[in-house]
């Protein structure tokens, strides 16, 4: 495998097991924008200086994101970027078991309505980014997760919360290290909405690279 | 949406000078936290645009403490015990305003638009420093409507006169640049 080829073979631990997983896409490390803004951003929100994998304590779990130079550094240190794009327009399910939820019936939701979709399918995703993260590293690959808003793997009840750093291996989301997540998504021409009016759109990013190197 | 401000004055950032004032313990100004440093920030405020508003709405009156949520009807009495004036309340309400004008700015392909208070500064807290919550907000809540103060921030820029805008003035500050 050429280094300048996507490791096509990494898909088969990513398998869309919920219908609202919508795009893949691989990109390199490098076309990855960072912007101050996201970090800002931060501040504006109410998991600043509350959540673990949030600014600032994110740099106790993972200290390779304590400044700008550093973080770029370790996210340039990967081979390929795998960005996963969720849409949901409130009519798919969320789970991977499409039994678990059938006694709901999605109806099209619109604008705020469209909120408990993002808290339903945000939990389900961190437990899914976790199982392609370890499934990508059963396969050889060293690998990083990033997920969107805010790391909820243990469902609010963090047990390490006064206690950094996370022992769980939780992963930080993408506007906590950084990323500037809009011009990201319009770099790679994906269409999104902001505000939400349609549909929703959660971005999730695997960073890999072969082991050793 | 009506909104009750004026745009008094559009400027291109150039040249910008920061000087934090030492006796800011509000964790807004903490940068460090976030690990961005005052060089990064003064990088990423040059070539943004800065809308400057002046408020034309009334303040009102109030009857709920916003600091301990108490009703009264004497309210400027009833502040007193907090250490507060009524121009906090007004700044309170000032920011629930100016939120409204920032979202403006963000529903409308500007995300990366901040709101700034020229003058005035945060009163959300009664003590910015409380213990157990060093360089956090003293309020556990979202942040969401706590802006920054110019003053606060020692904001210069290229023809930008602090003096020329009155106390109920405040500003966006945004522009994306071109990927």
């Amino acid at each position: 495998m050429t280094k300048s080829l996507p490791p096509l073979h990494t898909l088969s631990c990513i398998k869309p097991q919920t219908n609202s997983l919508s795009l893949i896409h691989f990109i390199k490390p490098k076309v990855i924008p960072f912007d101050l803004i996201a970090r800002l951003k931060c501040f504006q929100c109410g998991l600043y200086a509350r959540a673990l994998l949030c600014p600032p304590y994110v740099w106790q779990t993972y200290s390779q994101f304590k400044t700008y130079e550093s973080t770029i550094d370790f996210v340039s240190s990967f081979d390929w970027a795998i960005l996963l794009i969720w849409k949901n327009d409130g009519t798919k399910s969320w789970k991977p078991d499409p039994k678990e939820l059938s006694h709901i019936t999605f109806k099209r939701k619109f604008g705020k309505q469209l909120k408990g979709t993002e808290v339903g399918m945000s939990k389900e995703i961190i437990h899914l980014m976790r199982q392609y993260r370890n499934n990508l590293e059963k396969k050889g690959f060293e690998c990083f997760g990033l997920v969107n808003g805010h790391c909820d793997f243990c469902a609010g009840k963090c047990p390490n919360r006064d206690h950094p750093p996370c022992k769980r291996n939780g992963m930080p989301s993408l506007e906590a290290i950084g990323i500037d997540l809009y011009r990201l998504l319009e770099k790679l021409k994906i269409d999104y909405e902001y505000p939400v009016i349609n549909y929703l759109t959660l971005v999730t990013m695997l960073l890999i690279k072969e082991k050793g190197k | 949406m009506n909104l009750p401000f004026t745009l008094v004055k559009r400027l291109l950032i150039n040249n910008v000078s920061l000087n934090i004032t030492e006796t800011s313990h509000c964790f807004l100004y903490d940068f460090s936290g976030a690990s961005i440093n005052i060089k990064q920030l003064k990088n990423w405020l040059n070539d943004k645009i800065v809308d400057i508003y002046e408020f034309t709405g009334r303040f009102g009156g109030i009857t709920k403490c916003p600091w301990c949520d108490e009703t009264s009807n004497e309210m400027p009495k009833h502040i007193i015990q907090h250490n507060k004036r009524y121009a906090d309340i007004e700044t309170v309400k000032l920011s629930r305003k100016a939120y409204q004008l920032l979202l403006s700015y963000v529903r409308n392909n500007n995300y990366d638009a901040l709101a700034f208070y020229i003058h005035r500064s945060c009163q959300y807290c009664i003590n910015p420093s409380i213990p157990g919550r060093e360089n956090k907000c003293a309020i556990p809540e979202s942040g969401r409507n706590k802006m920054r103060s110019l003053r606060e921030l020692g904001f210069k820029c290229d023809g930008f006169d602090v003096s020329k805008y009155s106390k109920n003035s405040v500003c966006i500050i945004y522009r994306r640049r071109p990927n």
